[in-house]
């Protein structure tokens, strides 16, 4: 659904995306993860259509999507920080997307500003940082959209939204076979919605796997070994390493059985293999120990 | 399918709905535009409903006004709504939802240019209906097409600026920096002119600053200039507004096509193009400096506009303030641009090297390194001289080879003269050419003198100023003084109009030939046999009506039938040195008895 080829963008002397190249499938809930400045929300910009690529290509649809309204009209984006035009009521909101998104539902934006307990006669700038973002979610989902583009959707949610929140874009996702593309740094509910993550650093896509793939491709495990050996087992491809006393904690790359075997070979009398959250493969995948103490 | 429309109503409307207040001040403030020179006006004009002249004059000044006015509503009004509905070109957030929706580039800038048009029309549109009534009410009945003139030229004049602060918008990303482009767009061109013309005539003998032309390069100035000095006479000077609306028209386009090519993540950046960011910066400094220089030259009120050049001290004090003028207008457009105080490290070298340019430029000039104060035209480049001696009010144009030679020689002496010096009392002959390829040359020489003089030829200096009396006093050179031409037409008629000794007017009509005739032969014939002198003569009908001044208004009646009036105003002292029309009055108005006074003073 979303295809990003060869993305290059740079501010001044600064390049915020490096050869970039991600791909989407339809219906499916992509997480994009990556450190602050590794470029997340640039990419969702280019494939908003709000930025031109320098070079490269942003397809949505088989379609490029910079100054094509065609394909905006079955996207909707919502930044980290909505832009709601000033002295603008909610009704007005809802007035300017209906005037230009066709698929815009107004009893659909009815139902959900009902369920968000928003007045329709408020003015905007008058609700609170948490409802004027849920307001851009009544609105965003109001479009029914194809592609759904978030950025850091959860920030200045209450845990009571959050949960509403997340479960309408189930919903839809569920019910539509809508596409999102979701940045977010809380990696914990990011496990929870997505099906695809991709891990950004320095512009470019460092990993670009299913959840289920990545989290099967790490493994933390807890070895010791009988003799009492200081040496580091051999033979794994080791992201991150600590040792107390006999027992050394690992995070590698490999199947949880490959390791196990590996470990057994090499004369383990201990062996635990511990379960790797999503926010832990980040951290040791972008920058292991260093990003730690950091 | 919506997006494809190449205005979207949904975003005009916005544009409309969310602003209301500001245009609501808008308009109220052109009501206040409008009543205002009403309420000055209409009185006047009421009360010299009996008085042509008086009565044109009244008008005029109330549709003179109305047209300024018009300007200051245009120029204020299209920034103001410029910055107000270009939020995406200011604002990241707001650059960000724009891009987001599904628009085209050109669809969001002609919705918000469409937008901005309609209000900029709709409040003077409105200003107009309630112009109509209210003259009415107050009595006097304006032609409805005088109305229309005027909304048409608010209109276009908003058309105008408007443009020109699209193009402001976006070309920069801030707010501050739009207005400054503005402003560029609009004055710098004047204020730079005023501004190298004041240093100038600090630096180089001849050249004044009393006399700054207008020139199109600053459009705001040039326009406001073209309305005023244009329009009472006239009328809305159509003809020379009209390259201006094509010049707004290309600046739209331009507006247009940096909006395609503009990358939306440059909202509140100072510019949009590196070479822009540095011109601007060189600019700034520049002007700074210009704008220190000038101000140190103006502190001399009285050597500012007499031409007399500064002396040594005084130019060591320039130096150092049009250096430091540069170095910081570098240093301020740059904080400016890049948002930041901390530009020293990054501005200093190119402040230097603006501050010695700007010293060489007063070095340049101080030693005439172009010309410039010795540059005399040649005869055959010259179109036309005209000289002016500052007690003698009234102007020369001497258009024959011969006279231009005169004028020419005149002005080499003046060069070789070499001016008062800058402590001395000094009166200035004024040497100006227009030349044949449309240029000017303005000259002003200040020349020493001890006493006032009342003839010509009289002064200290008497070499120069029977020189220049020589010219003045050729048939060319006396027929030229008094060159505002009364253009006698069928229906011309003459009014002389005289103040009685009780403080009223009584005035004497002529017409068609009689008309004719007084102008071609009296009126005019006393015109240029001008001379001053210390007699002049009370004419009193009878004993207690007493007649000390006359003004003959020559009124073009087919033009005063259409509103538009065309009057030419003469006004003299009766004297000796006008025989013609004491003859005339004795001939054809033997009731008026003239009696010859003693000038008091």
């Amino acid at each position: 659904m979303i295809q990003v080829n060869g993305l290059y963008k740079t501010f001044g002397e600064v390049r915020a995306l490096d050869n970039l190249n991600m791909h989407v499938e339809a219906g499916s809930i992509y997480g994009l993860v990556g450190p602050n400045g590794a470029g997340k929300t640039t990419l969702l910009q280019h494939v908003a259509g709000v930025m031109r690529p320098d070079a490269g290509s942003v397809l949505v649809g088989g379609e490029p999507v910079y100054e094509s309204p065609q394909v905006k009209e079955r996207m909707s984006y919502v930044p980290s920080d909505f832009y709601f035009f000033h002295q603008a009521r909610v009704s007005d909101m809802q007035a300017l997307h209906a005037s230009l998104f066709p698929r815009f539902d107004a009893a659909r934006f009815g139902s959900l500003i009902a369920a968000y307990e928003l007045d329709p006669h408020r003015q905007v700038r008058a609700l609170s940082k948490g409802m004027q973002k849920q307001l851009a979610f009544c609105l965003a989902l109001a479009c029914n959209p194809d592609v759904l583009l978030l950025d850091e959707p959860l920030d200045g949610l209450d845990p009571m939204a959050r949960h509403s929140v997340l479960g309408h874009v189930m919903e839809e996702v569920a019910s539509r076979q809508m596409t999102v593309l979701v940045s977010s740094h809380n990696l914990r509910e990011l496990a929870d919605i997505c099906d695809h993550v991709g891990i950004m650093q320095d512009g470019h896509m460092c990993l670009e796997r299913s959840l289920e793939d990545l989290q099967g491709g790490f493994v933390k495990v807890q070895v010791a070994f009988a003799q009492g050996s200081d040496a580091v087992p051999q033979g794994l491809d080791i992201m991150h390493q600590e040792k107390q006393g006999r027992l050394f904690t690992l995070v590698v790359r490999g199947t949880a059985a490959a390791v196990e075997d590996l470990l057994t070979q090499q004369g383990a009398s201990f062996i635990n293999v511990l379960p790797l959250s999503l926010e832990e493969i980040f951290i040791y995948e972008i920058g292991g120990a260093q990003h730690e103490e950091r | 399918m919506k997006s494809a429309n190449l205005l979207s109503p949904g975003l005009i409307k916005n544009g409309l709905r969310r602003y209301w207040p500001l245009w609501l001040a808008g308009f109220i403030a052109l009501l206040l535009f409008v009543v205002l020179p009403a309420y000055v006006s209409v009185p006047m004009i009421v009360n010299s409903a009996e008085n042509v002249a008086d009565r044109t004059d009244s008008l005029n000044f109330f549709w003179s006004t109305m047209s300024f006015m018009a300007w200051v509503y245009s120029i204020g009004g299209a920034l103001v709504v410029a910055l107000t509905l270009n939020d995406h070109l200011f604002d990241s957030r707001a650059a960000t939802f724009v891009g987001s929706l599904p628009l085209r580039r050109p669809a969001v800038f002609a919705s918000t240019f469409a937008s901005g048009m309609l209000v900029l029309v709709a409040l003077p549109a409105v200003a107009s209906l309630c112009l109509m009534p209210l003259c009415l009410a107050l009595g006097l009945v304006f032609s409805p097409l005088r109305v229309v003139e005027w909304f048409a030229l608010t209109v276009a004049l908003s058309f105008i600026f408007y443009s020109f602060a699209q193009l402001s918008c976006h070309a920069s990303g801030t707010r501050l920096v739009a207005t400054l482009i503005y402003g560029v767009i609009g004055f710098l061109a004047i204020c730079v002119e005023a501004a190298v013309r004041l240093l100038m005539s600090a630096l180089v003998y001849g050249i004044s600053s009393d006399s700054i032309s207008f020139d199109w390069l600053a459009p705001a100035a040039h326009i406001v200039s073209i309305l005023t000095l244009s329009y009472p006479d006239k009328s809305i000077p159509w003809a020379e507004l009209a390259p201006y609306l094509l010049v707004a028209c290309v600046a739209a386009v331009g507006a247009a096509w940096l909006f395609g090519r503009r990358n939306l993540e440059s909202a509140g950046d100072g510019v949009l193009f590196a070479p822009l960011r540095r011109a601007l910066k060189y600019l700034a400094g520049i002007s700074l400096a210009l704008l220190f220089g000038s101000v140190y030259r103006l502190l001399d009120t009285t050597d500012a506009f007499s031409g007399i050049p500064m002396g040594t001290g005084d130019l060591l004090v320039l130096a150092v303030l049009l250096s430091v003028g540069a170095f910081l207008g570098a240093l301020f457009a740059d904080m400016i641009m890049s948002r930041s105080t901390h530009v020293l490290g990054s501005c200093w070298r190119e402040g230097l090297a603006l501050a010695c340019v700007m010293l060489a430029f007063l070095g340049a000039c101080r030693v005439d390194l172009l010309g410039v104060g010795r540059y005399v035209p040649k005869t055959d480049e010259v179109e036309m001289a005209i000289l002016t001696c500052d007690y003698g009010s009234d102007s020369m144009e001497i258009a024959s080879p011969e006279g231009i030679d005169d004028v020419r020689a005149l002005q080499q002496h003046l060069i070789d003269y070499g001016g008062a010096g800058e402590t001395e009392q000094a009166f200035t002959i004024d040497v100006n050419y227009k030349l044949k390829s449309g240029r000017f040359v303005q000259r002003t020489y200040p020349i020493l003198t001890n006493f006032p003089v009342t003839t010509l030829g009289d002064g200290q200096d008497s070499q120069l100023l029977r020189e220049f009396a020589q010219i003045a006093d050729s048939d060319e050179g006396r027929a030229s003084r008094f060159s505002s031409v009364i253009e006698l037409k069928d229906d011309t008629g003459v009014q002389i109009e005289y103040m009685l000794e009780n403080g009223e007017y009584s005035s004497i009509y002529l017409r068609g030939e009689d008309a004719s005739d007084f102008v071609s032969n009296v009126l005019l014939t006393d015109l240029m046999e001008e001379r001053a002198g210390e007699l002049f003569y009370q004419m009193t009908p009878d004993e207690d009506v007493v007649v000390y001044d006359a003004v003959a208004y020559v009124e073009d009646r087919r033009a005063s039938q259409a509103e538009g009036y065309d009057v030419y105003t003469e006004s003299l002292q009766l004297s000796e040195g006008t025989p013609h029309i004491l003859a005339w009055l004795e001939e054809h108005h033997p009731e008026i008895e003239l009696i010859k006074v003693e000038y008091d003073g």
